[in-house]
């Protein structure tokens, strides 16, 4: 990438992207952390993951402080502006993401002493974690083909959700008993479309921030 | 309607290629800015719109440049009927060493109002729709020198539009102001704009995204991009664009 003829502007920019990059490899973890814990029903790791909750929440507060700063100070233009206003809206997802970790950490913990989960989310898992980093990563590298790819798993997550649901509705309809453990699996379900669509929004805030053109609420793509 | 249009505008002082086929449209009854770095040919390309490039002895232009539909290069044109219809704003405020009044009058009175006949009215209606009436209609006979900076440049607009352009040319119009002075003039464009065609070459960036409508960028001769200001400022198509306006180096 071409320089700015103003090298503190460079080094503030620069800054505010390895900023976003720390935030967002911490939400990925927490969230590939929390898959981890469910499948090896590790409460030690579940409660690591609401540690780095706060690192998370940190973070935020310094790049919401950072983009301000770049805004107030250089009056940025075109590229620039469009990286550090989406750098203010993709905290607020991440920070989101990073909640929503927190509350499946809780639930892993609650199935740890309840039993196994009624129904295997390990694909679905797998599906959403890729969203997560393909978008992040069309953010971060400028990459507008990998968000692209993010919007065509959006719907199989909804579908499998949907699926899983009504399976274990029906299923603690007629077992009662599983109730206790397809609670706290429905909730981890609910989690995973919700960071999904995060992931979503944040591949919509990359092609925003690549191509100028606002895709959010079926814009052209 | 186009208030401007410039087909394959080429400019020359002496050997030194100025302007390379500019192709423009300027709206009228908008506000047009053209930005680019120093010697990029902006202030050129403003004054071909009211031939003040003539005086610049061995300057040669060619090409079609047309004001509201007609032609105004080559040898047949009417140059003070062109600069009546076609105002000029400087970036230092050249006020006449004359009275206020006879600042605004000066160019009507030329071209044949008098006292009595309509000139009172005129000055009044100027000074006004540049907000000076209210603070100088009690100091119409001081001499325009003894004004501020800000009230200089205004009661140069004012003098700008006393002979009834249609458009008015702004070369850095707020360089010699400071920053409360340049909000207030950038309003007054604002206001301005109704009326008068606008083209303002600034080397302020945040001006150009803050007062215009459509936006130019330029360099070393060419016009590189011209469009919507919003989308010149948020998504410029061209790399020398983005590159000039963050602030980049190649």
């Amino acid at each position: 990438m071409d320089h700015h003829i103003d090298r503190h502007y460079d080094e503030a920019l620069n800054s505010l992207k390895q900023q976003i990059l720390l935030m967002g490899s911490k939400v990925e973890v927490m969230v590939s952390d929390c898959v981890r814990a469910l499948k090896e029903k590790d409460t030690k790791l579940a409660e690591r993951i609401m540690e780095t909750d706060r690192a998370v929440n940190a973070l935020e507060v310094a790049i919401d402080e950072q983009c301000i700063e770049l805004l107030a100070r250089y009056q940025p233009a075109a590229s620039d502006l469009r990286f550090i206003t989406r750098g203010l809206k993709i905290v607020t997802d991440l920070e989101r993401i990073g909640d929503l970790a927190v509350n499946f950490a809780q639930r892993v913990k609650e199935l740890v002493e309840q039993g196994a989960p009624p129904v295997d989310v390990t694909k679905m898992a797998e599906i959403v974690q890729k969203m997560l980093k393909d978008s992040f990563n069309a953010f971060v590298e400028g990459n507008a083909e990998k968000a692209d790819g993010v919007f065509k798993h959006d719907d199989a997550v909804d579908e499998m959700t949907k699926k899983f649901v009504n399976e274990l509705i029906e299923r603690t309809a007629s077992e009662p008993g599983l109730i206790k453990t397809a609670f706290p699996t429905t909730s981890i379900i609910r989690y995973l479309e919700r960071i999904a669509d995060h992931a979503t929004n944040i591949a919509e805030l990359a092609i925003f921030m690549i191509r100028g053109r606002d895709v959010r609420h079926g814009g052209p793509k | 309607m186009s208030a401007i249009t410039c087909k394959e505008l080429n400019f020359y002082y002496g050997n030194f290629h100025a302007l390379k086929g500019v192709n423009l449209n300027v709206s009228e009854k908008r506000i047009t800015a053209l930005i680019g770095p120093s010697g990029c040919g902006k202030s050129t390309l403003l004054r071909v719109f009211n031939r003040m490039n003539d005086l610049i002895i061995g300057s040669r232009a060619a090409g079609d440049v047309k004001i509201f539909g007609e032609q105004i290069l080559g040898d047949g044109v009417e140059l003070t009927g062109l600069r009546k219809r076609v105002g000029m704003v400087f970036q230092r405020p050249n006020p006449f060493p004359l009275s206020v009044f006879e600042n605004v009058a000066y160019g009507p009175r030329i071209h044949g109002l008098k006292r009595g006949g309509g000139l009172e009215r005129t000055v009044r209606e100027c000074l006004e729709s540049v907000g000076l009436w209210n603070d100088l209609k009690d100091h119409l006979k001081e001499n325009a020198l003894s004004l501020s900076g800000e009230q200089q440049q205004r009661l140069c607009i004012a003098r700008t539009v006393a002979t009834r352009p249609d458009i008015l040319l702004m070369d850095e119009p707020c360089s010699a102001l400071d920053p409360q002075a340049t909000a207030r003039i950038e309003e007054l464009m604002q206001d301005l704009k109704s009326n008068y065609t606008i083209l303002i070459v600034t080397h302020n960036m945040q001006q150009a995204a803050r007062v215009s409508d459509d936006c130019g960028f330029m360099l070393m001769g060419e016009l590189v991009e011209f469009g919507d200001t919003n989308r010149i400022f948020t998504a410029p198509a061209d790399k020398r664009t983005e590159d000039y306006i963050t602030g980049r180096y190649g």
